[in-house]
Formats: C-alpha cells, sequence, structure tokens
C-alpha cells in the first residue's frame, strides 16, 4: 500500500481513468444496441431504399450500402494483399538493393500516416482523367471522367489496407526461426520454394492479423466512398445488377457503403433520418466485431504456436 | 516500435543447381518491383496533390495563411459559383480552417493524452488480470471503431447535451446575429476527437508499459518504492519512445479526421472569439480536413478544386512531418535509453 499522499492520490486517478474508460465504453455500446436493435428486421438488412427517399428522407432498407461496403473490401483488400504481402517478403527476405528498401520501407510509413481525405482526393485527380474514364463513366462532352465507381474508390482502399497488411506480415515473417530456412536451403530447395513452404505458411497467423486490421480499416472509412464513389444522392443499384453481365457496369456505377449511408442519413448529412442511421451503424459495428474477434482469434492462435 | 533489423540467412545459391531457377529471379524482379511501386505511389500523391492545389496557393501567396475580408464559407462559395460580378473568384484565406484544425487537435491531444496514460497504467499495472484481460480487446475494438460512429453519437447524443445544459437562452440570443450557436461546435469536435484517439493511444502505452522490463520493475519495488512511484520513476520513463509515438499517431489521425468533425464542429468556418470567455468553445468551426468532404460536391469548379486540393496539402505535409518526426523522435529516444 503506498504511504504518501500523492503517491495514493495518483493511483487514485488511475483507478479514476480506468472507470471513466469502463463507462464511455458501456454507454457507446449500450446507445448502439438499444437505438440500433429497434431499426433492424428482414426487410431493413435485405430491401432496397425507397423510392422517392430524397423528399421523406431515407427509409427501406440498407442491402445496397451492405453491398457495397463488402465490395469495397473485397477488392480493396484483394489489390492490399498481395502487393503487401510482396513489400513485406522484400523488406524481411531480400532487404537488396539496400536504398529500395530503406525507401520502401519509410513509404509504408507514410501511406500509414496519410489521412484517407487526402488519398480520396489523389483518386480524383487521377481518376478524372479521360483515359482512365473506362474505371468509372465518361462525362460528356469534356473528355474527363467521373471519377466515382466502386473500381475507383477500392483502388484507393488498397492504399488504407496496404499498410497494416506490410508491417503485420513483416513482423511475423521475422518470426520464422532461420533454422527452417537452412533446412529448406540445405534440401536444395531455392529462394521462392523456401518463402512459399516455409516462410509464409509459418508466418500465416500474423499475414491473417494484417488481413483483419486491413479489413476493419477499409470497412470503416468514410471519406474515400464519399468523394470516390459518390455519397451525395443515396441511389438504389439497378435491377438485377448482381447479373454476372450487368456487374461490371454496376462496378462501374456510383454507390454507397455503411459509412456513407450512416452519414448521409445523419442530421449532418441531406437524409436527416436517425432511425436508419442508427440501424446502419449498428450493422457496421456488428462487421467491425466480427473482425475483431477474428483478429483476437489470430493473434491468439499466433502466441500459442511459440 | 518494432525495429525489423535481425540478420537472416542469405544462401547465395553458389552454384546453378536446381534451386538456383530462373523462378527465383522473376520472383526478386517482381519484389522490386513492388517496393519500388510504393515509392512512385507516394511521389505521385504528393506531386499530383501540389499540383492541382497549387493554383490556390500562387494566386493568394502568403495571405493563404491569413485571414481575409470575406469569411472563408463565402470565398469557397465564390470559388464555385463566381464573385458576384460573374468573374473566377481565386482569393482564398485559410486561417479558420487551420485554426479549427489547430483547436480540435490540440484540444483532444491535451484531453486524451493524461486519460490514456492513465487508463493505460491502469490496464497494465493496476487492475486485476482477468480486468485487463477484458479491457485490452475493448480498447482495441475502439480503437478500430469506424470514425463515422463516433461521429454519429456525438451529433445525436452529446449534441443537444451540451445544447441544452451548456447554452443559456439569452446569450445565445446575444450571439445570434454573428453566428448561431448550437450543439456542434468547437467542444464537440474536441471530445469526439477525444473518443476516437484516446483508445489508440490507450492500446500504445499499454503495450509499451507491458514491455518494460520486470527487473527494472523489480529493482525499483526492492528500492523501497511503492507501485506508484514504480510506474512513474521507472515505467514512464522507459516507455517514453512508446509515447512520443502514440501521439504522433494520434495527432495524425486527428489532423487528418474529415468524416466525425464535419458532423461534430458545426461546419461554419467561424474564428471563435477568445473574448467570448467559456463561449469560445461552443462556437463552430471548419476543419481543413472537414472542409474538403463538405464542398466535395463542388469538385466541376476548378477554382475551389484547386482550393480543396490545398488544404490536401497541408494535410499531406503535416501528416508525413509527424511520421518522419515520430521515427526521428523515437529513434533518439531509444538510441538514448539504450534500446528496449
Amino acid at each position: 500500500m503506498p504511504t504518501r499522499l500523492s503517491d495514493r492520490l495518483g493511483i487514485g486517478i488511475a483507478y479514476g481513468a480506468g472507470g471513466i474508460l469502463m463507462v464511455a465504453v458501456a454507454v457507446l455500446m449500450l446507445w448502439l444496441i438499444v437505438q440500433g436493435i429497434g431499426t433492424i428486421s428482414w426487410d431493413f438488412l435485405t430491401g432496397e431504399p425507397a423510392a422517392g427517399s430524397l423528399e421523406q428522407g431515407v427509409s427501406g432498407g440498407i442491402l445496397p450500402a451492405i453491398v457495397g461496403t463488402l465490395i469495397v473490401v473485397a477488392f480493396g483488400m484483394a489489390v492490399a494483399i498481395p502487393l503487401g504481402l510482396g513489400v513485406a517478403i522484400f523488406l524481411t527476405e531480400y532487404r537488396q538493393p539496400a536504398w529500395l528498401a530503406k525507401g520502401t520501407d519509410t513509404a509504408i510509413d507514410l501511406i500509414f500516416g496519410v489521412p484517407s481525405v487526402v488519398f480520396a482526393l489523389f483518386g480524383l485527380a487521377i481518376f478524372s482523367q479521360g483515359w482512365l474514364a473506362w474505371l468509372s463513366n465518361p462525362v460528356g462532352g469534356t473528355g474527363m471522367a467521373t471519377a466515382q465507381s466502386f473500381f475507383c474508390s477500392s483502388l484507393m482502399m488498397a492504399l488504407i489496407g496496404l499498410p497494416p497488411v506490410v508491417r503485420s506480415s513483416q513482423a511475423a515473417i521475422l518470426g520464422v526461426p532461420n533454422q527452417q530456412r537452412e533446412a529448406a536451403y540445405a534440401l536444395g530447395k531455392g529462394r521462392l520454394t523456401t518463402i512459399r513452404r516455409i516462410v509464409v505458411p509459418g508466418a500465416r497467423p500474423g499475414i491473417a492479423t494484417g488481413i483483419m486490421l486491413g479489413i476493419g480499416r477499409i470497412a470503416g472509412d468514410t471519406a474515400i466512398v464519399w468523394i470516390l464513389l459518390g455519397g451525395a444522392v443515396l441511389q438504389a443499384p439497378p435491377d438485377g445488377w448482381y447479373l454476372p453481365w450487368n456487374l461490371l457496369d454496376f462496378l462501374r456505377s456510383e454507390g454507397s457503403t455503411l459509412t456513407t449511408y450512416i452519414y448521409f442519413s445523419s442530421p449532418a448529412g441531406e437524409g436527416n433520418s436517425p432511425g436508419p442511421a442508427y440501424g446502419a451503424a449498428f450493422v457496421l459495428m456488428v462487421v467491425i466485431l466480427i473482425v475483431n474477434i477474428a483478429l483476437i482469434r489470430s493473434s491468439r492462435r499466433k502466441i500459442g504456436k511459440r | 516500435m518494432a525495429t525489423f533489423t535481425r540478420p537472416l540467412v542469405d544462401p547465395q545459391p553458389q552454384s546453378g543447381g536446381a534451386s538456383a531457377t530462373r523462378a527465383d529471379g522473376i520472383f526478386r524482379g517482381v519484389l522490386i518491383a513492388i517496393s519500388a511501386f510504393m515509392l512512385i505511389l507516394i511521389a505521385s500523391i504528393t506531386i499530383f496533390v501540389f499540383y492541382v492545389g497549387w493554383p490556390s496557393f500562387s494566386a493568394n501567396g502568403l495571405s493563404w495563411f491569413g485571414t481575409g475580408d470575406e469569411p472563408l464559407d463565402i470565398q469557397l462559395g465564390y470559388s464555385f459559383l463566381g464573385d458576384p460580378e460573374g468573374g473566377r473568384y481565386t482569393t482564398l484565406n485559410a486561417w479558420p480552417a487551420i485554426l479549427g484544425t489547430l483547436l480540435t487537435t490540440g484540444g483532444a491531444l491535451l484531453l486524451s493524452f493524461p486519460f490514456a496514460l492513465l487508463s493505460a497504467i491502469f490496464i497494465a499495472e493496476l487492475a486485476p488480470k482477468r480486468l485487463a484481460a477484458f479491457l485490452d480487446p475493448i480498447v482495441s475494438i475502439l480503437a478500430a471503431t469506424p470514425s463515422v460512429i463516433y461521429g454519429l453519437f456525438a451529433i445525436l447524443v452529446l449534441a443537444p447535451l451540451i445544447e441544452q445544459n451548456l447554452i443559456p437562452q439569452d446569450k445565445a440570443e446575444e450571439i445570434s446575429p454573428v453566428v448561431t450557436l448550437t450543439g456542434a461546435n468547437v467542444l464537440l469536435g474536441i471530445l469526439v476527437l477525444t473518443l476516437m484517439i484516446a483508445p489508440l493511444m490507450i492500446a500504445i502505452f499499454a503495450d509499451a508499459l507491458r514491455a518494460v522490463p520486470v527487473k527494472w520493475k523489480e529493482g525499483a519495488i526492492a528500492l523501497g518504492c511503492d507501485e506508484w512511484r514504480m510506474t512513474r520513476r521507472v515505467s514512464i520513463r522507459a516507455i517514453r519512445p512508446a509515447l512520443v509515438a502514440g501521439t504522433t499517431l494520434a495527432m495524425g489521425r486527428a489532423v487528418g479526421e474529415a468524416i466525425a468533425l464535419s458532423m461534430a464542429t458545426g461546419s461554419i468556418a467561424f474564428i471563435p472569439n477568445p473574448l467570448d470567455g467559456y463561449f469560445f468553445f461552443l462556437e463552430p468551426v471548419r476543419t481543413l480536413a472537414s472542409s474538403i468532404v463538405d464542398y466535395s460536391e463542388g469538385f466541376e469548379s476548378p477554382e475551389l478544386k484547386a482550393n480543396l486540393f490545398a488544404f490536401g496539402v497541408i494535410l499531406l505535409i503535416t501528416t508525413a512531418a509527424l511520421t518522419i518526426g515520430a521515427k526521428i523522435a523515437s529513434r533518439a529516444a531509444e538510441k538514448k535509453l539504450g534500446g528496449s
């Protein structure tokens, strides 16, 4: 037991901070659950936004937003995982030429730190070039492109998902014991085979952690979607968008995700209808929770393996 | 922060053999190309954002950073629609947005740093093991919660509370010719940023506290320190690199946060008046990042586009400086402490 009054006070304050943290968490979660559950229904989850929803606020379901989040996450990670893994392998297994390794390392740090709204601006500058109109849609008569599509936003999302993949994979690859590499080399295996058969499988839990972190970041980002997927008007996707021959057109069109749906239907957006916003926030939080539980499990597995 | 410098075996296949195949060479080439692409990417982000934003800087010179005759929101509106005489409008004085960013980020850091440090001490050193094991994942979930959810919480729950309890009617009416006071203001912006960045800092600080060698702590206890003294004199000093790294990381997040602040700060580029006493914190602002989102429908106007990209340039420079500064600072601290 601390003797001095100041010390006891310090411990007391630390306990107080911990208490405030717990209360804040409880309030936040309870609020989301209480408000969200009321809105959630089968129709809300699987319905499409009602026609004329601009005038009446947001009504109808959020299926397009859920699908939008899934698409952006899937496409973003499909680009981020191979790139991130490649960079991680280069930075750990090769590190030659040294200047490139050093530069890439700093570049990853910088990409980690750049706010997503700046990526959105960059995407806008790139994808509005006329010759990239096949990624979105041309703007009539100007030779420019709208730069608003699932393709455009997913490509910028890849930049958000990339750094966690690199860093987690890097740490995991370093954790693979050198003896295992040496054993592979001793058996006459080349570098590629060793990396493919020994290093990457050994680092799998860490890579999974990075992927989960990336998914969480992409699913939660709003600014990129708002600017590069067009959040201003919540659109219902065209009929039959999921049919294979319509899919390409759909992916080149504007859309929404859960995050922009929430932003749009909050009092700050034009929709201004808290009910659906609560519902969508609840669904998004469930997604984040699932990702985090997977994250915790994958990192536990990593510890268990040692 | 882990430093990734461990000697790795380098087989250098001497004889060609079956192992040093062409596939190995191609793979190596692909990896080098991917890594070089990262460098090209960060360079082209910088170049493109600068290039598009440059007209805004060149038209205004140093007064870009100052205050102007017209309020910022009117300037941005003119740059979208053209000025009242119908000409192009390129004047921009961004001080209100810069001030808004400084106020919200600064306030949130002042609020969240002590709170995060104390909470981290609670989780890592004081709390019973079971409670700590429960709080750990909670903190990381909070850190991963999308900012738009915090923004929603701020505007739907906290804003009405502020409006009803902190803003007296008579004072609001007195100020109303200048600016309308609502629940969305500087204070709410600071609160929502604190909610966002505190978990991030707690997670980093707590991790670092756990990594402090037990020997050091035992040494302090053996010298007669109690728990608190040991924490203060040994643990907190030992984790200084993490304190720097966590705080700068959080600061970068706060500076670049667009959505939550667009929802919480009232989104009026007002310059809060320090003479208003504590009402200073109840006046609305608009930050650099949230301006970009708020005006995102006006990109077809070249003038407005240049202005918004110029905001992006400032954000890019700030966050890059923070990233590199954090790296240098934590490296220096690690060197001083002999590594941890």
